[in-house]
């Protein structure tokens, strides 16, 4: 889940979601942000025999092998490592017992999300990705798909 | 003597590049070159598991405790002995976890620049095929 918060305003309170966005290659995806536990400067991963394409391999964080997976590859969208000029980012996201890095074009910060802005899934983000989207919010860096982390790291896990 | 600590494990590491592999020494019977296999032996080769190039003259096979009578495991060229602190050696993350089970990887370690990983012999031995030594 996404950290509710219910505002102080003086208006009927409304709970809102505080959701870190990152661009994956086109897209505007949004992540709890009590599921990033860390952003870190993109390096190559040692690649491991025996797996998907999806899994780039192992890189060290915080004194532990931590797995990287091309969640853009997965998600059969532009892949996150193709755009120039960007500066990408390893973003580390855990949802349950799993944690993984995944690279992204850009890293954007935390945006707030009040309930109702949050949309059904519209079908922008494909059909391979909607699978994956707890709705889809406008926020100042355009609309993004709230990822449901968890499923998509089931889903992901080899 | 050793002077290690009694908290190490020693490993004969394999393979080339960033990711190699390494078996427990405790369960190492000999290491030999390719003119001491016996005539007909089972085989498996580890440096091709972990993407090293095709055998080699100088290749070096590991006959090991829980592998079975007259099973090898090809190490490739740069075998060689690692120490390393118990508590280095980590458990593969949990997103690899089927894939750990499939081929046997038992934990990992970093070596250097590299990682290496802890190959379950007794769970990869049923994968080594019958061959005829070269």
């Amino acid at each position: 889940m996404s950290a509710p918060v219910t505002t102080a305003s003086a208006g009927p309170r409304e709970e809102t979601h505080s959701l870190f966005a990152v661009r994956l290659g086109d897209d505007l995806l949004l992540l709890p942000v009590d599921e990033v536990l860390a952003v870190l400067p993109s390096e190559a991963p040692t690649p491991l025999p025996r797996v998907p394409p999806h899994v780039l391999g192992l890189v060290n964080h915080d004194h532990r092998a931590l797995a990287v997976f091309d969640l853009a590859a997965f998600l059969e969208r532009a892949s996150a490592r193709a755009e120039a000029g960007a500066r990408p980012r390893t973003v580390v996201v855990k949802a349950g017992s799993l944690t993984v890095g995944v690279p992204v074009t850009a890293a954007l910060g935390v945006v707030s999300v009040r309930a109702s802005e949050v949309k059904p899934v519209s079908g922008a983000f494909g059909p391979r990705v909607g699978g994956f989207l707890r709705g889809e919010c406008e926020t100042r860096h355009g609309v993004g798909g709230w990822l449901d982390v968890a499923a998509l790291l089931e889903a992901a896990r080899v | 003597m050793s002077d290690e600590s009694s908290s190490d494990r020693a490993f004969v590491v394999g393979g080339e590049g960033p990711l190699g592999f390494a078996l427990p020494m405790a369960e190492v019977v000999r290491v030999v070159s390719a003119d001491a296999l016996p005539p007909r032996h089972r085989r498996l080769s580890l440096a091709r598991l972990f993407g090293a190039p095709a055998e080699r003259p100088a290749t070096r096979y590991a006959e090991m405790k829980d592998a079975g009578v007259d099973t090898y495991f090809e190490l490739g060229e740069a075998a060689d002995v690692r120490h390393v602190a118990a508590d280095a050696i980590e458990a593969v993350p949990l997103c690899l976890f089927t894939t750990a089970r499939r081929w046997a990887w038992a934990g990992i370690f970093r070596d250097g620049a590299a990682y290496r990983v802890v190959v379950d012999v007794a769970a990869l031995a049923p994968l080594a095929a019958e061959r005829g030594a070269s």
